[in-house]
């Protein structure tokens, strides 16, 4: 099974299903890094991942019970994840969800997210699903719904860059 | 992987610190979960059901069972297995309001079975049960079951309760969802999912509602299985009913139990090998199933590692233990049966899944597949194509293989 690295997810995916809260706030427990980071590749302002963070939460218990194959999960979770990030984007007249623009640093400390923050937002999203998460690239641009191609050189070029900016900052 | 490539890797697997305020934000919504259960709970206990209706189409399949009876002998195993109340449509799992975008599962759609074909193929090894399992006022009935010797099959049960069987499956009825497992949306249910081991091996297993046979006490279903390692000729299932009785009991161990019946599997359905010689790459195939076992050509092409468990070690610059990743990922894209006469069954594609439950080994050397029918053509070949990812490059490379 590709997606259950936790030994536990797909007992406490059934669990939730059944309609289990406490597994599925074990469940979340164990994902909430991996949504976090996908959030926090679309937006580097804190109540915004709070939002979409809690809204997610919430929209996973609901569909729980119609998610069919349990070891896909953290897949499902992060699509939807996605989605509300691409709905909030939808509201702030952002016509492409995923463009290419940098969003502005607001923030003084210079950790991983904060080099990432210099990178489009699409860059970010996918150095982040390969990179923390593991995906293919294959696996990314069907969740983003990007041509493969773009996907691999988007990653190519991210890297890149951020391995220079990397190299500059001496992180 | 190359040294950047490593280096990544390793930068974007400390752990992110989540804001206190997300963390609050998390709370919250547990918090609201919580108290929605804790309200959905006690009205649900008192809620008088109303029962379905009866569907006309049982007589009549009913009929049609009797008059058939004297040529196939087990007509309503095949008939709820691959019978003709088994219509499907896609699973939608979840849709974007706005957007209209959706993660769909494809329609698992079963091919109705030719019975005369299939009780020529097969029904000797179709072995009746009528073992019973009472657990929370329902009285579960294993019917019959078949396995083949890879440890894949289909086994039919009914479920019956005297007040009526409606909690268990109403919402799967009304809905697109009919043939979805009825069983895991069933919060209030204190009765679970069936699940089966085979020779003590875990089985991936779902249950499928035969929608000609609900009564408002009773209804067949039929479960799909395969195992998650490779069996040879196994010899019993392991048949487990899971249910709680004590929801208010804080220890989870006093809510949930379970019973069990244990089936012999004395007669098995045959597998037919077939096995490509430059790749070393096998497909075993039943009627119910395919196993295929590529362990040979992952290892001939250093593709056995994962992520989490590298292919190998080797010493890096400063002496220290170096995982080496190499070509990773293999990605399962084509499966089909090509049938002597020049027609083909894809099993799994692009937006096609051709099956019932499938499941792969840890290591990912193995992958199973229970078919949506039964196949009684003759099979001249398999398809099977994969790619995999060079992690240096991030180029796919493809696999394309017919096994004969």
């Amino acid at each position: 099974m590709k997606e259950g690295d936790h030994p536990r997810m797909k007992q406490l995916v059934q669990r939730a299903q059944r309609g289990d809260a406490e597994a599925f706030v074990q469940l979340m427990e164990i994902n909430k890094q991996a949504v976090y980071q996908v959030v926090r590749g679309y937006f580097n302002q804190p109540m915004d991942t709070e939002d979409i963070l809690s809204e997610t939460v919430l929209t996973c218990w609901e569909q729980l019970p119609r998610l069919r194959k349990p070891e896909f999960f953290k897949t499902w979770m992060i699509r939807i994840a996605i989605n509300k990030c691409n709905d909030l984007l939808r509201q702030r007249k952002k016509v492409v969800p995923l463009e290419d623009l940098p969003e502005p640093v607001t923030t003084m400390e210079e950790g991983l997210p904060e080099l990432l923050d210099r990178l489009d937002r699409s860059t970010r999203v996918i150095l982040i699903l390969h990179y923390a998460q593991g995906y293919t690239t294959r696996e990314i641009a069907k969740m983003l719904e990007m041509p493969h191609g773009t996907v691999t050189s988007k990653l190519k070029r991210g890297r890149d860059k951020l391995a220079k900016q990397m190299e500059e900052e001496s992180v | 992987m190359n040294r950047q490539d490593k280096q990544l890797y390793d930068l974007f697997r400390q752990p992110w610190s989540l804001p206190e305020e997300a963390q609050q934000g998390l709370e919250r919504s547990y918090d609201q979960i919580r108290q929605q259960c804790r309200e959905q709970e006690e009205p649900m206990k008192r809620r008088h059901r109303r029962p379905i209706s009866i569907i006309a189409i049982a007589a009549v399949a009913a009929l049609f069972t009797i008059s058939a009876a004297a040529v196939v002998l087990h007509t309503d195993f095949f008939g709820s297995a691959f019978g003709t109340g088994i219509k499907s449509e896609p699973v939608e799992v979840y849709k974007d309001p706005e957007k209209g975008s959706e993660v769909t599962f494809p329609a698992i759609e079963r091919v109705e079975v030719d019975q005369t074909a299939a009780e020529e193929a097969v029904g000797e090894q179709v072995t009746a049960s009528g073992q019973t399992i009472e657990a929370c006022g329902y009285t579960i009935t294993i019917d019959s079951y078949l396995v083949d010797k890879n440890g894949m099959g289909v086994l039919t049960y009914t479920i019956e309760h005297p007040d009526g069987i409606s909690n268990l499956v109403e919402g799967q009825l009304r809905g697109s969802m009919a043939n979805f497992n009825p069983w895991k949306s069933e919060r209030e249910s204190d009765i679970f999912e069936p699940r089966i081991s085979v020779d003590g091996v875990f089985t991936d297993c779902y249950s499928y509602v035969d929608r000609d046979s609900v009564t408002d006490n009773k209804v067949t279903m039929a479960a799909y299985f395969c195992p998650f390692e490779p069996i040879d000729t196994p010899h019993e299932l392991i048949f487990t009913v899971p249910y709680r009785t004590n929801t208010d009991a804080e220890d989870e161990a006093n809510q949930e139990q379970s019973e069990t019946v244990t089936l012999s599997v004395a007669e098995l359905v045959d597998t037919v090998t077939y096995t490509d010689t430059e790749t070393g790459i096998s497909a075993d195939v039943s009627p119910v199933g395919l196993k295929l076992n590529y362990a040979a050509w992952k290892q001939a092409n250093s593709l056995g590692g994962t992520k989490q468990s590298p292919v190998r070690m080797e010493e890096g610059e400063d002496g220290e233990p170096v995982p080496v990743h190499e070509r990773i990922e293999v990605i399962t894209d084509h499966v089909a049966l090509h049938y002597a006469d020049g027609s083909e069954y894809v099993i799994k594609g692009n937006d096609v899944l051709n099956t019932t439950v499938n499941a792969e080994n840890d290591e990912s050397t193995y992958e199973f597949f229970v078919f949506n029918r039964l196949v009684t053509e003759p099979v001249a070949s398999v398809e099977y194509s994969s790619s995999y990812a060079d992690w240096d490059g991030m180029e796919y490379d493809v696999c394309g293989v017919m096994i004969r």
